[in-house]
């Protein structure tokens, strides 16, 4: 890993100043970052990390003003395992609780596993060891040609087929949650993008303060395939809530970004929710755009929606 | 068996260095000399097929904390007087090429005094190549329009000598019924992926240099070792000691560049310690891999399912560095299928990729990948289930093997494949593929395999000596390294044994230790238990004699009228008079008894065959696997694994049961996960991790009610106590699976199987 | 006399500190009021004003000492320069002690690679230099030795370098040793003494649960900490809460099996 400075920040203000700066990122569990910083994985390496855990109130997990507070800070493992989170907004649970694995989980924050960078192996290649459009302008997309078993079924966002890998974002989107930054507050479905090397709307020096759920008291679930049932990132992951007879199903893993599946929701609307139906709602899956090695998303993502929905049965 | 042991086959040998591994005091190779030594980190070829042209290491040298900097021409060692130049010299020239042939090949290497600042100075090197034509498929590689991979002149295959010739392929012909050409598709490319990566520590001081490092053999080692030093350096100035090794299946079998390269650069900086210590993308990218392989095999059949002749080739891929590995790809057919005409061969197809070689049961599990496919498709010619065709055609255990005519010491197959059908109850359970859906809408599926393979043999002749201490209690320094699956234990409990000893009473003192223990037989090939056990046994012998002669003087007895157990010498027939094993111990000079494993002949009179005959000691197994395959996901869900191997005698139960469990684990990994994903449009290994080259966790088996394990005893005809190797569970369960899969949905197809493959089997994606 | 003792130990002399400081002030001891006051008769009020003014570098007060005797009122005036930390505080008589005080405890010039930081590992403390980027198990292993953790992937993906931090399970190939400064870290060689073992490692032996044994210390790390937060685990809740370990032995079975037989007696 190359030379930088760790600085523990002391206040979000603080912390958004240096990190208006070049050439400084944001440290908060760190599991992302030491990947990227210890493989040489990109050209552009921060000289300053910024530390946020020493900001302190940015762990909390409360219900206050008829909604679900989450700081930005809180360990995935603590949303897990939360009462609150557990019994009344199942899906968020779930998916934090499906994460990486029981280590990663009580050092990683919810905050990062919303702004993680994306899985594409070309991408994150040691030692810079494709120069690819995602890292570089000039770079082309190693993925559209060669394997891309890890990778969209809805096409490209600025030229890159890599996936958004987060497993609370389908959740929080299904639960209709806000992102609360230090400049503004985002619905949880703007606050995906996938530009040049960002995955987040974030601007420069802005950083996640706290997630907000509306109370939920309908049904919510979360199911994430993968390789293994540990330590991997979703080939696919689907957050399904319920309520009044109305359905949010959220995609992830699919595409560069987060997506609700609108026409499978239309579907289930006001309906039983039994195996034809929700079988009926996930062949709604809307039309993808996808190279052959990724192919095999599309029947999961489907068997996905009708089971996470059945859990909501 | 009728024979009763007071010790052998008994559970419960814990060997005595599990307190020391419970608490992190078990001293593996790089555990050695903290914040003392030196970090070696390499440079690995960002190109598939390349000329290494030049190299400026001025960004890097002028790093501070960068020791050594070496490739393929120069050595360059910093000192505080300037940059010594060495040449590299022939050694780790070859291990260290200047034409590179697979991507990630070590292209140059960085000492320096912490890991960072070596990665940095690697990320510093300036390195121009000239890029060269290269072949990953290797389908592609055998057209002669392909690009030569650059390990072999001319051309990219190389047909292995010594085919197996039998019978006559004209007359199998006139007598079948039906002729199939029936072929395997290629299996999958993987990498054991030991948990320790290889690594070296090595310090010199004066002309001796010490080195740690995991492996299966130290003296081998340290011969290894020998040559890397030009035989500069006499053999016993060489001090291996290899007390934890991380995971030894045969990948860490011979020491390589790291080894090389961590004695030379230490020497060069004048004995410093030099740890090479390969990261996991270093490791994944220059350590041995599986040869994928490929069968095609022509047989003639008769309709009651006889197979009257086979005559085909094997091909193994042997990677970008050349070293022919494909000849024992045939084994398993040739000598598990009781055919009189076979004709033979075996090829190696070389391609730009990670070079492959020795791993767990090298070349078998491929082959018999192969056959199982092979035989299922027979069978299913034929109208038979795959076990009632294995049945009709496998070799029985008075058949000798198949290319040389020696019998087999014993050989099990037939047994082995019986026990595990009756376990997962074959006779119900099968149906005809893509026939059966459980209730949960998934598809069911059943298989199952089974063969003889090459591993097992009673290996050289070396020695072991037992120290008797005052105490009556048995001494042993055991040049066995600790591998993990009991053979120290295993040898200790034979001594035990012989010597009317409890197991806790034989205690090893040191282990893998050039320096205090004699050679050992290296643990590969699943011989040491075998060999070393059998040089323990005669070390025990010795004891026991030499202990009958004080007794019997003793008492004033006859030596023929003693005998031994729970700790005494005692005359037969009459327990009272006796004397104890730590009174005659007690007895100056101090019992010594030194032993010699014995020819891998006969000891004694074995299916016709006299006592004394050269005989071929061999491994036998078999398996039994049920899945469950999600038609909607395409997740294989394995339900049960029944495997069973011919232990010969089980002397170490739970290093038997073990290792079933492991060969179940590994074989989870090798048939479901395990791919070295080479990139075949730009060359490169896409996955050099535990991410997407990855072990089952403890989430996605039910290995509790899963793994059944069924070890056989047949009493081995070589071995010491009747005992052989059980080191290679892994090879059937690998054709298994795959063959319960096809049960399962009708379709073949290759290792691994993931969910992509059985989706788009389906036709779905 | 102990005046003069005194006098050393407080200031250096003038010409000492001019050629130092190169800056012209005087200092006297500023104990000598006391000293005057001890050899004082009674009914002597001695009494001291300080006004300051703030030069770079140090800040120059002029201390006036006004003395009551027994005939009359003494004044004395006196310059006394002092060199305050910017960081800390702690006030220093010159500008050289006062670079040496921010070297070794604060860092001069922005360089930290000087100050030692505190790792508190199995209860005992541990000051030493962290480069910024040195991970946790790279510092415990290389420049504290406890070398029971292991490095199998650096990346977090195999477990073998598991410790607690706090109690919880962690990887430390992950993390920073900078970041857990001051923190509770438990490796494997703080769960026992080596003749006693901890209840996990007692299930490992008595089940014969190892083989080579690399991958052991992560494992028992992680289930000591999972037994500790739920000793009623359940055979589920155990396969989950180890399962970011792999065991290429394929050893996984038995090490399970092990953790169960510790429930309930943790």
């Amino acid at each position: 890993m190359k030379d930088i400075t760790f600085i523990n920040a002391t206040s979000l203000d603080q912390a958004a100043s240096l990190l208006g700066q070049d050439k400084a990122a944001i440290f908060a569990g760190g599991t992302d970052l030491m990947g990227l910083l210890r493989g040489y994985v990109t050209p552009s390496n921060p000289d300053v990390l910024v530390n946020i855990k020493t900001i302190p109130d940015m762990d909390y997990i409360k219900e206050d003003g008829g909604m679900l507070k989450i700081g930005a800070l809180a360990k995935l493992a603590d949303v897990a395992k939360n009462s609150i989170v557990k019994s009344k907004y199942a899906a968020l649970a779930e998916a934090a609780r499906k994460v990486a694995s029981p280590e990663l989980r009580n050092m990683g924050t919810i905050g990062g596993n919303l702004c993680q960078q994306v899985r594409c192996w070309y991408y994150r290649s040691e030692y810079n060891g494709y120069n690819c459009l995602r890292k570089s302008p000039s770079g082309l997309c190693q993925a559209l040609l060669g394997r891309a078993d890890h990778h969209s079924i809805f096409g490209a966002g600025d030229g890159c087929i890599a996936v958004n890998p987060s497993d609370v974002a389908p959740a929080l989107i299904a639960l209709d949650a806000k992102i609360v930054t230090t400049e503004r507050t985002i619905e949880a479905e703007d606050f995906f993008t996938s530009e040049g090397e960002k995955t987040t709307v974030l601007e420069k020096g802005e950083i996640v303060k706290e997630i907000q759920v509306p109370a939920f008291n309908g049904k919510s679930a979360f199911m994430k395939f993968a390789e293994r049932k540990a330590i991997e990132f979703a080939l696919v992951n689907c957050a399904v809530a319920v309520k009044d007879g109305n359905a949010r199903i959220c995609l992830n893993a699919v595409g560069p970004v987060p997506r609700r599946e609108e026409g499978c929701e239309a579907e289930i609307a006001g309906k039983t929710i039994n195996a034809a139906n929700a079988e009926a709602a996930a062949n709604k899956l809307s039309k993808t755009t996808v190279v052959d090695t990724s192919k095999y998303k599309i029947p999961i993502a489907k068997a996905l929606i009708k089971r996470t929905l059945l859990l909501c049965a | 068996m009728a024979q009763e042991f007071a010790v052998i086959g008994k559970k419960g040998m814990i060997d005595n260095q599990t307190g020391r591994i419970v608490t992190g005091k078990l001293d593996f190779a790089a555990d050695h000399l903290p914040g003392k030594k030196l970090f070696g980190r390499i440079k690995c070829s960002p190109h598939p097929h390349a000329k290494i042209l030049s190299m400026d290491i001025s960004k890097a040298q002028a790093l501070p904390g960068v020791k050594a900097i070496a490739n393929w021409e120069n050595c360059d060692v910093l000192t505080d007087m300037g940059v010594e130049a060495y040449d590299t010299g022939t050694t780790l020239r070859s291990l260290m090429p200047q034409e590179i042939t697979w991507w990630g090949q070590a292209v140059a290497i960085v000492v320096a005094t912490e890991p960072n600042i070596a990665e940095q100075a690697i990320d510093l090197l300036e390195i121009e190549y000239e890029e060269l034509n290269y072949v990953i498929d290797p389908d592609d590689a055998q057209k002669s329009s392909s690009p030569l991979v650059g390990c072999w002149e001319g051309s990219n295959v190389r047909e292995n000598p010594g085919p197996v010739v039998r019978g006559d392929i004209e007359a199998g012909k006139a007598i079948a019924d039906k002729k199939a050409t029936l072929s395997a598709d290629w299996s999958n490319y993987f990498q054991s992926s030991n948990i320790e990566p290889r690594v070296t520590l090595a310090w010199w001081d004066g002309d001796h240099v010490h080195v740690r490092l995991p492996t299966p053999g130290a003296f081998n080692s340290r011969s290894v070792i020998w040559g890397f030093l030009d035989n500069e350096v006499p053999l016993s100035h060489i001090h291996v000691v290899s007390h934890g090794t991380g995971m030894i299946v045969g990948d860490k079998i011979n020491p390589y560049l790291e080894c090389a390269a961590a004695v030379r650069l230490s020497r060069m900086l004048k004995g410093a310690p030099v740890c090479m210590n390969y990261s996991r993308r270093e490791f994944f990218l220059n350590t041995q891999h599986q040869h994928p392989a490929t069968a095609t095999i022509e047989m003639g059949l008769k309709n009651d399912g006889t197979i009257t002749y086979m005559e085909g080739a094997f091909y193994g891929q042997c990677g970008g560095e050349g070293s022919a590995w494909a000849s024992d790809l045939k084994f398993p057919i040739v000598n598990t299928i009781k055919c009189p005409n076979v004709h033979i061969k075996t090829f190696d197809v070389a391609t730009n990729i990670p070079w492959t070689g020795i791993y767990r049961s090298v070349q078998n599990p491929p082959g018999d990948y192969c056959m199982e496919v092979i035989l299922d498709k027979a069978a299913e010619l034929v109208g038979m289930t795959p076990y009632e065709f294995r049945m009709k055609n496998y070799t029985w255990p008075q058949d000798p093997q198949q290319d040389n005519g020696k019998p087999f010491s014993s050989q099990a197959v037939r047994q082995n494949l019986e026990t595990v059908a009756t376990a997962i109850n074959y006779s119900n359970k099968w149906h005809e593929p893509d026939a059966k859906t459980l209730d949960d809408g998934s598809k069911h599926g059943i298989g199952i395999a089974g063969c003889v393979e090459s591993h097992s043999a009673m290996g050289g002749s070396i020695g072991a000596i037992i120290n008797m201490t005052k105490d009556g209690k048995a001494l042993t320094n055991h040049g066995l390294t600790r591998v993990g699956c009991g053979t120290n234990a295993t040898c200790n409990a034979i001594v035990a044994e012989i010597l009317g000893l409890q197991y806790e009473d034989v205690i090893t003192g040191d282990w893998g230790n050039t320096d205090v223990a004699s050679d050992a037989q290296p643990q590969w090939g699943s011989m040491g238990t075998i060999t070393n056990g059998a040089a323990w046994l005669k070390a025990a012998e010795d004891v026991r004699d030499q202990l009958f002669d004080r007794a019997a003087a003793a008492l004033s007895v006859a030596k023929q009228n003693l005998s031994i157990g729970e700790g005494k010498v005692y005359v037969t027939g009459d327990k009272a008079t006796y004397k104890t094993v730590r009174e005659l111990c007690a007895q100056a000079p101090q019992l010594i008894g030194k032993g010699y494993s014995w020819a891998q002949n006969l000891q004694r009179d074995l299916h016709g065959f006299k006592k004394g005959t050269p005989a071929e000691t061999r491994c036998t197994c078999a398996s039994a696997t049920e899945v469950a395959v999600d038609t909607e996901t395409g997740e294989v869900e394995l339900l049960k694994i029944c495997n069973s191997i011919d232990c010969g005698r089980i002397i170490n139960l739970d290093g038997v049961t073990k290792q079933l469990y492991a060969g179940m684990d590994s074989i989870a990994a090798q048939a479901l996960y395990w791919e070295q994903i080479v990139d075949g449009v730009y060359g490169g290994v896409l996955n050099p991790n535990f991410l997407d080259h990855r072990w089952p966790t403890s989430l996605d088996i039910d290995r509790e009610t899963v793994f059944e394990p069924l070890p056989i005893e047949t009493d081995d005809a070589v071995g010491p106590l009747g005992a052989k190797g059980i080191g290679e569970p892994v090879i059937t369960t690998y054709g298994s699976v795959v063959c319960a899969v096809y049960n399962a949905i009708g379709k073949w197809i290759t290792p691994p199987i993931t969910a992509a493959k059985v989706l788009k089997a389906l036709g779905k994606a | 006399m102990s005046e003069e003792k005194k006098k050393t130990s407080r200031t250096l002399s003038r010409r000492e500190f001019i050629r130092d400081a190169g800056i012209v002030v005087g200092g006297t001891a500023v104990g000598s009021s006391f000293i005057l006051a001890a050899c004082k008769p009674k009914e002597v009020e001695v009494t001291k004003t300080v006004t300051s003014t703030t030069t770079a570098p140090g800040t120059t007060s002029t201390v006036t000492h006004t003395t009551t005797l027994p005939g009359g009122t003494e004044t004395k005036t006196e310059t006394v320069t002092k060199f305050v930390c910017p960081v800390c505080g702690e006030e220093f008589d010159s500008l050289a002690a006062l670079q040496a005080h921010f070297n070794s405890v604060h860092g001069g010039g922005g360089d930290a690679q000087h100050v030692l930081r505190k790792l508190i590992v199995n209860g005992d403390d541990y000051w030493l230099k962290i480069d910024d980027n040195w991970t946790l198990s790279y510092v415990l292993r290389e420049k504290l030795g406890f070398v029971g953790l292991k490095n199998g992937c650096d990346r977090g993906e195999c477990g073998t370098c598991a410790v607690l931090l706090n109690g919880k399970a962690v990887f430390s190939c992950m993390m920073l040793a900078i970041d857990v400064e001051g923190q509770e870290i438990t490796t494997i060689e703080g769960l026992s003494s080596g003749i006693d073992f901890s209840p996990v490692q007692q299930a490992f032996i008595d089940h014969n649960a190892v083989q080579c044994g690399f991958c052991v210390p992560g494992y028992i790390m992680c289930a000591t900490a999972l037994l500790k937060e739920n000793p009623q685990a359940t055979l589920q809740d155990i396969k989950e809460g180890l399962s970011g370990h792999i065991c290429p032995c394929g050893n996984v079975k038995r090490m399970v099996e092990a953790v169960e037989m510790v429930k309930g007696g943790f």
